[in-house]
């Protein structure tokens, strides 16, 4: 990870420039990012650090086009994601762009098999391929014996690796995870870990994982650490 | 598409609970409306069919001092050609063929009557002629069959026989069977009646052709013979009395008509009744939409989250739009439809008649339009609370839904 923006190069995936977030609460204006500069390279594994409420949510709901920065620029393949129209956003994140919840968001009247189809609903699959596609990935994290279960009759780790699913399912270019081993076992979290890392090594993938807690530091390229809604390089 | 109703069909179908709340508001929406519009109508015809037919006659005849065809009574004094108390000309043959063609009279009748003097203690009587058979004008300007107190009604082939009004008899102390004279004529007591207060009432009841005898022997000639003094006329419906009035004027110009004033208020009573029907359809149609609008709106509200994971991994707001109104829509033609059966089996088999105190033959009518405008407005309820919860679910940034747990 480069704190300049040297735009330009080929590999160049995701740049943000400036990025400033605020919120309104009870009429006062809070800021929660600030001057968030940085751009990342395909292949690149980012983690990002910071205490709770350091603003790390904030910053991949930006970066995966569910909220507009209140300034600045978040470019993905050169295209600036505040300039987007909903249409073309949502179409970003049914290709490229995946994202893996802090707190899973999966549907819950819907079974794992259905909550990682959905990604697929509209992008022209057969109903067989899809359904082939989502029972191999599930077959291969483990829930082959859970695909008609609801959320609430899995284990959190359990929905975990069905909303790693979800996000893997289309084999995005770009992939945030925010928390994603906070509340699984070591054994769980290496896993799933090994599985977010899989596409990156493979395919060439992006993945920034955003964290408070533990999280092995060693496999990234770029540690990077928020304080107060700021962007500074890991001290360590 | 398919995979649209797959989703929006098992979303129903998990959601149980709330999906019964949404499918009942139609239902009651759609029974509702359908119910109290099909009774609001079967009333409104029951009345209209009283209404329609309050003060619906009249009779027309030419006073004396106009010279038709004019025959003098043997006893001018006390006797003659009366209607409605004054002294009257006779009316021309055919006059009640013509009127009978007009467009707003249902029918018309000839009537005799005449006053005549009882020789023996000097009071005088008026006795009617009509035709008996049935006609309408007679029924409602005479006197007809359900007016009997006591005895029979006059038949067509009763020759000889007479009817008296009830006050008439009483004061002369007659009964059925009595035999009476009149002209010299024997006549036989049949029936007694009381009709009420009639434009053509009269203290005694015949056969028209026992009336042209029994009042030839009390003119100068010539016989009284295929003419009449009172033209009975039933109009269509209480709405055009006015026209038919005019009408019957402009065909007999020496003629004046005497009619009740009560049609007037039934005729506006008519039209305000049909204001109200549509006043009320339009209310009706209302709350079943915005009945429907917030069990969708709050249902939407209460989906947000659902919604934001969608547009998180993809579905554009078309996608979520399709898929809200699409449940809305199964929803709605579901509660429509056992709204309208619901409404049916109440009209059918629950006692309304009796409980609404509709006195009305026949059972009460079920309208397929009724039912079937029902139905399209539950469906459009439907569509019109698919469509705005789901834009404002697609409108909302999918960052505020997910953050809200
Ligand atoms: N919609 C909002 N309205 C008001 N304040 C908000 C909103 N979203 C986030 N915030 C605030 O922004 C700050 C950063 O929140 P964020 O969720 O990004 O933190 P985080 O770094 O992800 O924390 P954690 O590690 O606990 O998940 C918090 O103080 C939070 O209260
Ligand atoms: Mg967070």
């Amino acid at each position: 990870m480069r704190i300049d923006s040297e735009a330009g190069t080929n590999c160049l995936l995701l740049e943000c420039r400036d990025l400033r977030k605020t919120f309104v609460v009870k009429r006062q204006e809070i800021c929660v990012l600030e001057s968030i500069t940085f751009s990342v390279n395909r292949g690149e594994i980012v983690v990002l650090t910071g205490k709770s409420g350091a603003g790390k949510s904030t910053l991949l709901g930006i970066l995966a086009g569910l909220d507009r920065p209140t300034s600045g620029s978040a470019i993905f393949e050169g295209r600036p994601l505040e300039s987007m129209t909903n249409e073309a956003l949502a179409w970003l994140r049914r290709r490229d762009i995946g994202i893996v919840f802090q707190s899973f968001n999966l549907l819950p009247s819907w079974t794992a098999f259905e909550n990682v189809e959905a990604a697929l609903m509209h992008t022209g699959l057969s109903k067989s391929a899809r359904r082939q596609k989502v029972v191999a990935l599930l077959e291969a994290l483990g829930l082959g014996a859970r695909l008609d279960n609801l959320p609430a009759e899995l284990s959190v780790g359990e929905q975990q690796r069905v909303a790693v699913a979800r996000t893997l399912i289309h084999a995005p270019k770009l992939l945030l995870a925010d928390e994603p081993t906070g509340d699984v076992d070591p054994e769980t979290a290496q896993e799933i870990i090994a599985r977010l890392v899989a596409p990156v090594k493979e395919t060439g993938a992006t993945l920034i994982v955003a964290t408070h807690g533990i999280f092995p530091q060693e496999i990234a390229d770029t540690v990077f650490q928020m304080k107060d809604g700021r962007l500074a390089p890991a001290t360590e | 598409m398919g995979d649209l109703w797959t989703c929006a069909g098992r979303e129903l179908l998990r959601r149980t609970g709330r999906t019964f709340a949404n499918v009942f508001g139609y239902l009651l929406a759609t029974a509702m409306m359908v119910g109290l519009l099909s009774l609001l109508l079967f009333s409104k015809d029951a009345a209209s069919g009283v209404l329609g037919s309050t003060g619906t006659h009249f009779i027309a005849f030419a006073p004396a001092c106009t010279p038709v065809c004019d025959v003098k009574a043997v006893d001018a004094q006390n006797e003659g050609f009366v209607a409605n108390g004054s002294e009257t000309a006779l009316i021309p043959a055919g006059a009640v063929e013509k009127v009978k063609r007009l467009s707003t009279v249902k029918d018309a009748a000839p009537y005799l009557s005449f006053r005549f003097k009882d020789p023996r203690d000097g009071h005088t009587f008026t006795v009617g002629g009509f035709v008996p058979g049935g006609n309408a004008a007679v029924a409602t300007t005479c006197c007809a069959e359900a007016h009997i107190v006591a005895g029979r009604f006059l038949q067509p082939d009763d020759q000889g026989a007479a009817m008296l009004d009830e006050a008439y008899a009483r004061s002369q102390d007659l009964h059925v069977g009595d035999k009476i004279t009149i002209a010299g004529l024997p006549f036989v007591v049949a029936g007694i009646v009381n009709p009420g207060v009639r434009p053509a009432r009269a203290d005694v009841y015949m056969r028209f052709s026992d009336a042209e005898r029994a009042i030839t022997r009390r003119v100068l000639s010539p016989p009284v013979r295929h003419v009449a003094n009172v033209l009975l006329v039933e109009v269509r419906s209480s709405r055009v009395q006015e026209q038919a009035i005019q009408s019957v004027k402009r065909l007999l110009p020496d003629t004046v008509t005497s009619t009740y004033a009560c049609y007037k208020p039934a005729a506006q009573v008519m039209g305000m009744q049909e204001g109200t029907v549509w006043l009320l359809t339009l209310l009706l149609g209302l709350c079943a939409v915005v009945l429907a609008l917030k069990s969708q709106l709050s249902s939407v509200i209460e989906r947000r989250r659902d919604i934001g994971i969608l547009k998180a991994i993809g579905w554009t707001d078309g996608n979520v739009v399709s898929l809200i109104l699409t449940e809305s829509i199964l929803q709605a033609l579901a509660g429509g439809a056992l709204g309208c059966l619901v409404a049916a089996a109440i009209l059918l088999l629950a006692p309304i008649k009796q409980l609404a105190g509709i006195d009305s033959p026949g059972p009460v009518t079920v309208s397929a339009l009724v039912f079937l405008s029902g139905f399209a407005l539950a469906l459009l309820g439907g569509v019109i609370a698919g469509v705005v919860p789901a834009l404002v679910a697609a409108r909302q940034r999918p960052a505020d839904s997910l953050r809200r747990v």
